[in-house]
């Protein structure tokens, strides 16, 4: 009988699955806080301090979850994905290829709230702030799906 | 065109040939960098060795993002000269091309969605060692 295969950072991916899982989640609440002050700069002052803080932290956090994201990857690939979902599950393999996809897609989106967020100088109602707005939101929906659509994963099969 | 226009024009251009480089490296099969988990090794190919598990998620990401990155520098630079340092933000609209790159975004993003969530997968031969659980 042959052994288990060694797959790369094989020993250390379920502690970065946890870090993939909190820094998804925090990328996730704190881009609503990030939608909700770009929204309500539009018609009053923008509170940059807060707002600069939030989208900094946002790609932060989003930064931190696509790494621990990546490095947990190759050994969920092989031990949770091919010998176990693409078997007895395949809606959590194609559920969960769909989340890594969103979650990579977001890369410009992300980086135009950072930039706006920390570069706006425009007075209330500018098309700057209304992009960041806009930005942000999307933000929060795409990445509040990956959360959701993490835990169902997870919940099917954890490495 | 103001310095925050030419921001958002750029990351707006960026992100277009990023998103849109990533769905057709999926789709056209473009050749990108897979990696193989099990065998350790990395090839470039349009899919992985026969019968060899393979993950092209970095490779195909890398080269968008390289490609999105070409392209965002061309536009900046692009844009150099229309850009005034003193221009006012106050009546600049938002640029067409960002609502394009939005769009497009969301398009790929439901894509990418249909095609994983309709596709039908082989699962490899269970190893010798393999004790479910």
């Amino acid at each position: 009988m042959t052994s288990p295969p060694e797959v790369f950072m094989g020993d250390f991916a379920r502690v970065f699955v946890v870090l993939h899982a909190i820094s998804g989640m925090m990328a996730a609440a704190v881009s609503a806080h990030l939608a909700l002050y770009s929204w309500k700069s539009l018609k009053t002052g923008f509170d940059g301090p807060r707002i600069r803080a939030f989208a900094r932290v946002t790609f932060g956090a989003w930064a931190v979850c696509i790494a621990s994201g990546m490095l947990a990857y190759p050994k969920f690939r092989y031990f949770a994905r091919a010998l176990y979902l693409d078997r007895h599950a395949p809606w959590a393999a194609n559920l969960f290829d769909i989340k890594e996809n969103l979650g990579m897609l977001l890369l410009p989106i992300v980086l135009i709230a950072l930039f706006l967020a920390l570069g706006e100088r425009g007075p209330k109602g500018s098309g700057t702030r209304r992009v960041l707005a806009v930005a942000a939101t999307a933000c929060f929906i795409t990445l509040t799906l990956c959360v959701v659509a993490g835990l169902f994963v997870t919940l099917a099969k954890g490495i | 065109m103001t310095g925050a226009e030419r921001k958002i024009v750029t990351a707006s251009v960026g992100g277009l040939v990023y998103v849109l480089s990533a769905l057709f490296a999926q789709i056209a099969g473009w050749p990108v960098l897979w990696y193989l988990p099990v065998a350790r090794g990395w090839a470039l190919a349009p899919h992985p060795p026969t019968g060899v598990l393979g993950m092209d998620l970095y490779g195909r990401y890398l080269l968008a993002g390289v490609l999105g990155a070409v392209a965002a520098g061309v536009t900046w630079a692009a844009t150099g000269r229309m850009a005034k340092s003193d221009a006012k933000d106050a009546a600049a609209p938002v640029p067409a091309v960002f609502w394009v790159a939005l769009l497009v975004f969301a398009g790929v993003s439901l894509t990418f969605i249909i095609l994983l969530a309709t596709r039908s997968l082989t699962p490899p031969p269970l190893p010798d060692w393999y004790v479910p659980r």
